[in-house]
């Protein structure tokens, strides 16, 4: 079980990365953005040191990790975000498909582990954010930040994402709402919401 | 003459091969677990589906060991899906359970000269975190069967890679009546409707456009009646 999150405000992303401390508390990776497009990303397994902010920060992103093997050591390598030529991305969930797409585009990249996840920003470089999501099986929540194209997008099938417009958290708050299945939202950082973007065929196998 | 062992539990993939695996074999052999799960409701459904040479085994010890599971502990409340959707295990895994099903099977076999086991793995399986329902679990343990030096046995998964809608029109095509599986995990009078097995079944009967016979406690399923 993880957690994704994101906010704009850090007093909501403290509050939320507290609230999703349930979810995993085996690592944490942490993304910052600011105004000039200057990305900072931070990958521990202390959750008792404080995580250091500039001021001028647009958005903040996070992901908290519980390991899927007792074996796993942390290790940068293994924690989410994964990071693949500018684009940053968390991920909640278990892709069942991922020795067929590893076989598939391993050959591609060298940034490819043994994490399921670690497939999904490759896979997006070479076929595009819709038709990846299409291919991927098994359950998906996540946030992907492209700093190519300074756009933040959030999309789930599967695993939950709860939001109330703004922010976002794997866990239930208060009277949030799951995002819909299926949809890819872009946030709007005018209007600071999320907007649908896009739609793609979802594989998920439950009524939620 | 073919033989093979099917494990069925009373749901709507066991079901579902067992009536396939009765149209590839000449002799099959329904097994039922009864590790005092919480739903053992399912042991009357999987009674209902079996047919000839039925035989059901017990295994209390499971309760004992497997303190974990939502399903083998009553203290703790079966995960709904809505709360547990992406998690790489929840709650509901009973811890090693499919390894000694199907050991158990395979030594049935060897006793009845059966070639074949079935294990009732499915896609959604997969999809909600069971390792021991995927692809990699599937051919590890045929691979520590085929060691076997006088007794070859093959385990087949038919399947592991359909998703539920496509295993419930399969279904429906070799006869199976659904009105006689149970899936729940709360195995009360109706099905709850969310918990991680209910809502794969639901979506499966939406997506095949087939209204699930089962009666649910939550009201808002869209069939199209």
């Amino acid at each position: 079980m993880c957690g994704i999150i994101g906010s704009p405000h850090k007093e909501a992303f403290d509050y939320l990365f507290e609230q999703n401390k349930e979810r995993g508390n085996f690592a944490y990776g942490v993304v910052r953005f600011c105004i000039n497009n200057n990305v900072k990303v931070i990958k521990d397994n202390n959750f008792n040191k404080e995580i250091e902010f500039e001021d001028d920060i647009v958005f903040y992103l996070g992901h908290l990790q519980s390991p899927t093997s007792t074996k796993r050591d942390f290790s940068p390598h293994t924690t989410h975000p994964f990071v693949h030529k500018g684009m940053y991305l968390a991920h909640n969930g278990v892709l069942s498909n991922f020795t067929k797409l590893k076989n598939k585009y391993g050959k591609y990249t060298d940034t490819i582990n043994e994490v399921d996840s670690s497939i999904i920003l490759p896979m997006i470089d070479k076929i595009g954010l819709k038709s990846t999501l299409e291919e991927l099986e098994g359950t998906f929540g996540c946030w992907l930040y492209n700093s190519n194209s300074s756009e933040l997008f959030v999309f789930r099938s599967g695993s939950t994402i709860y939001t109330d417009g703004k922010n976002i958290s794997s866990k239930p708050i208060a009277d949030w709402t799951l995002l819909e299945e299926g949809i890819i939202y872009r946030f709007n950082f005018t209007k600071q919401k999320y907007e649908e973007y896009d739609r793609f065929e979802t594989k998920s196998g439950f009524f939620v | 003459m073919s033989k093979a062992i099917v494990p069925i539990s009373g749901g709507i993939d066991s079901s579902v091969i067992l009536a396939y695996a009765k149209t590839k074999h000449t002799q099959v052999f329904p097994l039922t677990f009864n590790y005092n799960q919480r739903h053992s409701k399912e042991l009357k459904f999987a009674e209902m589906q079996a047919g000839k040479n039925y035989k059901v085994i017990d295994l209390p010890f499971i309760r004992d060991i497997a303190t974990t599971s939502s399903l083998t502990n009553d203290e703790i409340d079966v995960a709904k899906t809505k709360d547990v959707l992406g998690d790489a295990q929840t709650v509901n895994y009973v811890p090693f359970r499919n390894q000694m099903m199907l050991s158990i099977a395979c030594a049935y076999a060897e006793s009845k000269g059966a070639d074949t086991v079935y294990h009732g793995a499915a896609l959604i399986d997969s999809q909600a975190g069971y390792w021991d329902g995927s692809i990699e679990f599937l051919q590890s343990f045929g691979n520590l069967v085929a060691l076997n030096r006088k007794s070859k046995i093959s385990i087949l998964a038919p399947l592991i890679n359909k998703t539920k809608r496509e295993i419930i029109l399969l279904g429906a095509k070799l006869g199976v009546d659904y009105s006689k599986t149970w899936t729940c995990y709360e195995g009360k009078d109706l099905a709850c409707g969310y918990c991680t097995s209910c809502s794969s079944r639901i979506k499966g009967f939406l997506d095949a456009g087939i209204k699930d016979p089962l009666q649910y406690e939550r009201n808002d399923i869209p069939w199209n009646e």
